[in-house]
């Protein structure tokens, strides 16, 4: 009977299938590596190491995609496991200048200074040039506060004009507290590419840690002009909010002193 | 076949690239591309427990030039010093671990400092507060000898640089401020009740009230008595002695040098005028007595009773002016009743 002829008894139901699995497959290693770089751009470091890890998926010799997980690994302050890697990735590829230097940024953030300087000279050793080592060197030297880390970081921005290179030192710079040369960096970051909501938001912190509140709600305003959504713009500003003047921002304050 | 790491070109079929060694196929065993990430919890950990981050600074401005050993002796020295912005920061425990980013133990260092020194200040005279001043100092010594771990590498530098710096430190705060504390207010806590105080009082008392000025009627001082034997009777043609060991006591002045003390029914008469004070003391002193007070002597009231010998009472009741230690201006202890003595 043609009205029973629809009916469906005990058929097996065709799996749901994620329409970015079926994408996935037909995309090559440089499809992530530039997903990767974007998200690096605009400071999501988990989603930048996802992709390397894709990108590396594809084609497991890609150097670049191991150099970035590396990076994104010391980033997100996951220095053991970013120390660990480095040293499987030179199983793989040894004496490349990339992964001794990611290998030497690690060393220097764990605080093993000397391992540190041993990997970062063998990368010099290595042929070829690039930013990244020249940034490692700088943050070494920042790091046992030598004076000439700005030399470092100068040559580094030769050496590469993004405006990612003088973002990445800000950021070098506002991890071992030296707000002042962070901000230098932002800026001339903010210079290069004023599109860039992350370079703002750079900025920003670097402004908020030396104290110029007015100026940082403008920078993280430009933030979230360039990127509603931001969520760390939108954190900061609602600090700045909260935190007005109080005995206690002094107090903590006066501890800043020397 | 071109070497992905550094671009030379290999021949077919090798495995590792001629110049720089990096593999040059993909191996049939499984190279795992996610690399190991920490836990939730690691993270945090490590921030907080940072303790074995050492930042060794290179003597960058070195001569070349110099001798080995004189080399290495200053690069020793460069590698265990101390600035001296270090060494002011210790006279704040915590200050210096915030300053180098440990901000956990700055934290515990600065909070337990804060918590337990006031409180020890108050309880001051008891037990906890022995206890929580002990904790207090422990803390600060403890801030100290944190830095200087960081700061050097050596033992014996480490060693020279904690005995240093604790001794600056003892000398130059807590040397001149137990000094200047324990002229104007030291505590003296009650074993015994003492009408008008009670048995775990804890009184404040000046040690320099009475330098320049003498003490005036009706001020609570503290007093030093000296070791005395005491005939109470006689055994045979022997007399039996008491010892009475020297004490300190707390009491009222009540009759200065040359004033006439009276006792009748119970009342206290100083000069034939009744005494304020008369009425604390009228359970103890129910005999007529009269006396007058030596010059150069107080008259104190004691709380003692009028039962003990005479000449004991007299002892602890008239006592020179020279052994009066200081005047009794404040209770600590118990709380519901801090405050001025009147």
């Amino acid at each position: 009977m043609a009205r029973f002829d629809k009916l469906e008894f005990n058929t097996p139901q065709k799996p749901d299938v994620d329409p970015e699995e079926i994408k996935r497959d037909d995309l090559d290693e440089n499809y992530w590596i530039n997903k990767a770089t974007d998200n690096r751009r605009a400071g999501l470091y988990e989603n930048a190491l996802k992709y390397y890890s894709r990108a590396l998926e594809k084609n497991r010799l890609l150097v670049e995609g191991w150099v970035g997980q590396i990076q994104m690994l010391v980033f997100l302050d996951e220095l053991p496991e970013a120390e660990l890697w480095g040293r499987k990735a030179l199983e793989l590829f040894p004496s490349n200048g990339e992964l001794l230097s990611g290998r030497a940024q690690a060393f220097c953030r764990i605080g093993n200074i000397e391992q540190a300087y041993e990997n970062c000279d063998g990368a010099f050793q290595q042929t070829g040039q690039s930013a990244y080592r020249w940034i490692v060197r700088g943050e070494i030297m920042t790091c046992t506060r030598q004076e000439k880390e700005s030399y470092c970081f100068d040559k580094a921005q030769e050496a590469d004009h993004d405006w990612l290179v003088p973002l990445e030192i800000a950021i070098i710079y506002l991890y071992y507290r030296n707000a002042n040369k962070a901000l230098q960096r932002a800026r001339q970051a903010v210079q290069l590419s004023s599109e860039s909501p992350y370079c703002w938001y750079i900025q920003g912190c670097c402004q908020l840690q030396l104290g110029i509140d007015g100026k940082a709600r403008e920078s993280f305003h430009h933030c979230l002009d360039l990127s509603p959504r931001h969520v760390g713009a939108g954190q900061k500003l609602i600090e700045l909010d909260r935190n007005r003047w109080s005995p206690f921002h002094l107090f903590r304050r006066l501890f800043r002193l020397f | 076949m071109q070497c992905s790491s550094c671009q030379f070109e290999n021949m077919p079929g090798v495995s590792n690239c001629g110049r720089c060694g990096a593999v040059l196929n993909s191996s049939p065993t499984p190279i795992d591309v996610y690399p190991p990430r920490a836990r939730k919890w690691t993270k945090p950990f490590r921030r907080y427990f940072y303790f074995f981050t050492r930042h060794r600074i290179i003597p960058a401005n070195l001569d070349r030039g110099l001798d080995r050993m004189v080399h290495n002796r200053m690069q020793e020295l460069y590698d265990n010093r101390i600035p001296w912005r270090t060494l002011l920061r210790m006279f704040v425990p915590g200050w210096n671990q915030f300053y180098f980013n440990r901000k956990l133990q700055g934290r515990i260092f600065l909070w337990g400092y804060l918590f337990s020194l006031p409180l020890g200040i108050l309880f001051a005279g008891t037990g906890y507060g022995g206890l929580l001043l002990g904790a207090a100092l422990s803390l600060h010594a403890a801030s100290i000898i944190d830095i200087v771990i960081a700061n050097t590498r050596d033992r014996e530098y480490r060693l020279v640089y904690s005995l240093f710096s604790l001794i600056l430190v003892g000398m130059l705060t807590y040397l001149p401020a137990v000094e200047l504390v324990t002229r104007y207010a030291t505590p003296q806590q009650f074993l015994l009740n003492s009408p008008p105080f009670q048995r775990g009082d804890v009184v404040l008392y000046n040690t320099r009230a009475y330098v320049q000025t003498l003490p005036q009627i009706g001020d609570m001082v503290i007093f030093r008595l000296p070791n005395m034997r005491v005939p109470v009777g006689r055994q045979g043609h022997a007399n039996v002695l008491v010892q009475f060991v020297g004490q300190t006591l707390i009491g009222r002045v009540v009759a200065g040098p040359g004033q006439q003390i009276t006792f009748q029914n119970g009342n206290l008469f100083v000069d034939g005028r009744l005494s304020p004070w008369s009425q604390a003391f009228s359970e103890q002193y129910t005999e007529a007595y009269l006396n007058i007070v030596p010059t150069d002597r107080y008259f104190i009231m004691t709380g003692l009773p009028m039962q003990i010998p005479q000449q004991v009472w007299l002892n602890n009741t008239i006592v020179k002016s020279d052994s009066i230690i200081g005047k009794v201006y404040f209770r600590t202890q118990p709380l519901w009743r801090f405050g001025y003595i009147r």
